[in-house]
């Protein structure tokens, strides 16, 4: 702790006498001064400490050097303030060319040619794969003051969710994600052991008479639904049921499984047949109407004796 | 008028009455059921389908009811139509029905306590309580219980066919009932049938039977 402190110390004096020196040396000197990496990441080790940048790919099988290639703009000591330029990934990666233009008409897309810095740092990365854990704190790094968690309410325990689950595998490929088209997966994707998990949260879902039933066959999204969690019966099987309409569009509903219905799902509305409600209709009405047409002549022949 | 004759005793028009009731009560909270949106005719769902099932438990009891009670006095033979009720006394009373009464014929069947029923009334009576009433009441259960019946949901084609027969039947007894309710016109004198079924007493027209 002592050690790491006095280090800290010793390299912010080594920066700051040595930008005291620069500063001295103001004087016209247009070539740029060449600056050793071990210099910037004296200052820089919040973006990256030595031993990994010695250890990444872009140091070790690309021989960059900080000043070298990506922070040519960097050309004294003194640069305070000096935006980062471009980054220009693809003139060294040109087959990441279709997932830069994917990039581009995504949601991201805004973030321009820096956005794949942003999750793959260059200055650390061994490979292009990030890890679960890494996706996820690439996004929350911008994400997480955005009310991550109220968007995420619908979810049962959003927060562990949210730590747990990488962002990808619900929202799909970070590279192509559109806005307002995120894709709701079934929570049996990761859930598949519905047995298990009916069990362990059996006591949880016993308000509804038939609950074991609705544990076996329903996707929890379709209880616990982005507008809040389904808390009466009456929420899919009353009158404004969605079990009888279509799936919203991006919407979670999926009870349209026609096996579902068929078997189990005697819902308002889903068993409806027209043809049966016309020809019942009929039966009834066509039962007046010879009442009717019976009454009717019995009043006209009322003289008429046999 | 002619004689009176005591037709229905208490029991079986309070029976009648009540059975009359429940019939109503469920094709009133059947058509909120079937056709929610259209006809809301009882507010909330809960609440007509909280009236349906309890109205449906009661038409359980009273059909038991009603064949306890027939079975322990023999009324049940009135409901069984004999060989010649099903062939020349069906079409008999049919023709009556279509020709007949409107040329005031004499009714073809002369109704005594003992033999209330002309052959038409046995044959449909008979369908209704052996047939209907009861297939109506199973797959009435069936909704009530779809989790403890699962093995006889998948028999029977699962609960969607099993809806599709509980609205069949209730279409074919809504149309029994019009159909009844209009027949008991065609009595003596108009209210004469209805008024029997209230006082007990049928009034018969005279010279109507030999």
């Amino acid at each position: 702790m002592a050690s790491n402190l006095l280090r800290t110390l010793c390299l912010a004096l080594l920066c700051a006498v040595l930008s005291g020196a620069a500063a001295a040396q103001e004087a016209p000197s247009p070539a740029p001064e060449q600056i050793a990496d071990a210099l910037c990441l004296a200052c820089h080790q919040d973006s990256v400490t030595e031993p990994a940048w010695k250890a990444s790919p872009h140091s070790v099988k690309a021989g960059f050097t900080c000043q070298g290639v990506c922070h040519a703009n960097v050309t004294s000591i003194q640069h305070t303030g000096q935006a980062l330029p471009a980054l220009a990934c693809l003139s060294c990666h040109p087959t990441w060319q279709a997932r830069e233009q994917q990039m581009a008409a995504s949601v991201h897309g805004p973030l321009g040619l820096t956005a794949c810095a942003r999750c793959h740092d260059p200055h650390t990365a061994t490979t292009m794969k990030l890890e679960p854990a890494q996706v996820t704190g690439a996004c929350t790094s911008c994400h997480l003051a955005t009310g991550l968690a109220d968007k995420h309410g619908f979810l049962v325990r959003p927060e562990v969710h949210i730590l747990r689950v990488p962002c990808g595998g619900c929202h799909g490929d970070v590279h192509d994600i559109k806005a307002g088209a995120t894709e709701h997966r079934p929570c049996s994707v990761c859930h598949d052991d519905r047995a298990a998990l009916a069990a362990a949260y059996a006591e949880l879902h016993a308000w509804p008479d038939n609950s074991l039933l609705h544990l076996e066959i329903l996707d929890c999204s379709e209880c616990h639904r982005k507008d809040g969690w389904v808390k009466s019966c009456t929420d899919c099987h009353g009158q404004d049921s969605i079990l009888s309409r279509q799936p919203a569009e991006g919407g979670l509903v999926t009870f349209s499984d026609p096996d579902m219905v068929e078997r189990y799902g005697y819902v308002l509305g889903a068993t409806h047949v027209k043809l049966v409600d016309w020809l019942g209709l009929c039966c009834v009405f066509g039962a007046l109407a010879v009442a009717l047409g019976h009454a009717t002549l019995r009043i006209l022949t009322r003289g008429r004796r046999a | 008028m002619g004689n009176a004759v005591y037709m229905h005793p208490l029991t079986e028009r309070i029976w009648h009455w009540v059975h009359a009731l429940l019939v109503l009560g469920l094709t009133v909270t059947g058509i909120h059921l079937h056709w929610p949106e259209a006809c809301p005719i009882f507010g909330g769902l809960d609440r007509a389908v909280f009236l349906h099932d309890l109205l449906g438990w009661l038409l359980v009891l009273d059909f038991l009811v009603w064949l306890v009670f027939n079975l322990s006095t023999n009324g049940i033979k009135q409901y069984l139509p004999s060989a010649s009720d099903l062939t020349r006394g069906a079409l008999g009373q049919a023709r009556y029905y279509a020709w007949g009464i409107f040329r005031h014929e004499p009714h073809p069947h002369h109704a005594t306590p003992d033999r209330k029923f002309n052959p038409l009334q046995k044959i449909s009576y008979a369908g209704l309580m052996f047939l209907l009433l009861p297939l109506l009441v199973v797959t009435g259960l069936l909704f009530m219980f779809p989790v403890q019946v699962h093995g006889v949901l998948d028999l029977v084609g699962g609960l969607a066919a099993v809806a599709i027969l509980h609205t069949v039947l209730a279409f074919v007894v809504v149309a029994f009932t019009v159909v009844h309710a209009y027949l008991t016109t065609t009595g003596p004198t108009v209210l004469a049938d209805v008024r029997s079924m209230v006082t007990g007493w049928l009034e018969e027209e005279p010279g109507a039977h030999p």
